[in-house]
C-alpha cells in the first residue's frame, strides 16, 4: 500500500495541485506564479539512494557514497554519465542553469501526476538557458527540469533529444 | 562527411553509451528485488530520471540504423537489445503507471 505523501503547504504548491486535481483552466498570473515558485525552489536537500554503477565516481574531489547529496548526484550523473554539461560545472552553476531555463519566456510548462505525486515541469531549449562554456559535448537540444508540488523542490533537470523524449502521462496539461 | 576525429570521436560515445545502457538494464531485476524498501520519494526519482535512459536508447538506434556501429558494437547492441527484451516487463512494474504515458506528447 502506498504510503500517504507528506504536502507542502506553500499556497503556489497548493495551486499546483488542485489545478491538477480539478483540471480547471490557470490564469496568466497563476502560471508566473508557479514559474516563479518553480524557478526560486530549492533542490532536492535529501541524501539519495545512489544506483551500483555510480559508487565510487569521482567529481570535483569527492567519491560517490552509497548514499549522497541529490544535487551532487545530479550533477555527477550530468556530468560524467550524460555529459550534458561540461567536465568543471559546479553544483552552484547546474542548479542555476535550472532556474535559468525555468525564466525564460518561450518555456513550456507541464501539469501532471507520477506515482500519486503532482508535478510542474519545464521544457526550454537547452541553448537559451545554460552557456556554451556549460555545455557538455553531448549536450541535447531540449531541457527538462521536474518541480515536486508535494515536496516543493526541483526534482530534477536534464536535456533531451526531442520534446517527444520526456515521460509524461496522457492527461498532462500544458498551461504555457 | 564526418571528419576522422568526429568518427573517431562517434564511436567512443557509442561505446560508452552501450556499456551506460548494459548497466542500466542489467541492474534492473536487483532494483525490483529492493523495491519495497525504497521510499516512496526514491521511487518517485528513480521513475521521473528514467526518460534518459530511454532516450539514450532511441539515440543509439538511431545510430545503428544509420550504420555507425562497428561489428563488435553490433554484438553488443544485440546482447543489449536481449537485456531489454529480458528485464523490460519488470521494468514496467517499477514505473506502475507506464501505460498511461504518452512519449511524443509533449508540443
Amino acid at each position: 500500500m502506498r504510503k500517504e505523501r507528506r504536502r507542502s503547504g506553500h499556497p503556489t504548491d497548493r495551486l499546483i495541485r488542485e489545478l491538477i486535481q480539478t483540471g480547471r483552466p490557470a490564469q496568466q498570473g497563476e502560471i508566473n506564479l508557479i514559474l516563479e515558485r518553480m524557478a526560486t525552489a530549492p533542490f532536492d536537500p535529501r541524501l539519495v539512494r545512489v544506483l551500483t554503477d555510480e559508487l565510487g565516481l569521482s567529481y570535483q574531489n569527492r567519491i560517490v557514497q552509497p548514499h549522497e547529496e541529490a544535487l551532487y548526484v545530479h550533477l555527477v550523473r550530468r556530468v560524467l554519465a550524460d555529459e550534458q554539461w561540461a567536465f568543471g560545472v559546479t553544483q552552484d552553476q547546474d542548479l542555476a542553469d535550472l532556474r535559468r531555463s525555468i525564466r525564460i519566456a518561450s518555456a513550456r510548462l507541464a501539469l501532471y501526476q507520477r506515482r500519486g505525486g503532482y508535478i510542474a515541469a519545464t521544457l526550454t531549449s537547452t541553448i537559451h538557458a545554460v552557456s556554451a562554456i556549460n555545455r557538455g559535448l553531448r549536450s541535447l537540444p531540449q531541457l527538462w527540469v521536474v518541480f515536486s508540488a508535494d515536496r516543493g523542490i526541483i526534482v530534477t533537470g536534464y536535456q533531451v533529444s526531442t520534446p517527444g523524449a520526456v515521460s509524461i502521462p496522457k492527461d498532462t496539461r500544458w498551461l504555457q | 562527411m564526418a571528419s576522422v576525429a568526429q568518427q573517431i570521436d562517434l564511436a567512443a560515445w557509442i561505446d560508452k553509451s552501450l556499456d551506460y545502457l548494459m548497466s542500466n538494464w542489467d541492474d534492473i531485476p536487483e532494483i525490483a528485488a529492493d523495491w519495497d524498501n525504497w521510499d516512496e520519494d526514491d521511487r518517485l526519482d528513480f521513475v521521473l530520471e528514467w526518460p534518459l535512459r530511454e532516450d539514450r536508447l532511441h539515440q543509439l538506434q538511431r545510430w545503428q540504423i544509420d550504420g555507425n556501429l562497428s561489428a563488435s558494437q553490433l554484438q553488443r547492441f544485440a546482447e543489449l537489445e536481449e537485456l531489454f527484451e529480458r528485464n523490460t516487463p519488470t521494468l514496467g512494474h517499477l514505473l506502475e503507471d507506464e501505460s498511461a504515458i504518452a512519449p511524443g506528447l509533449a508540443p
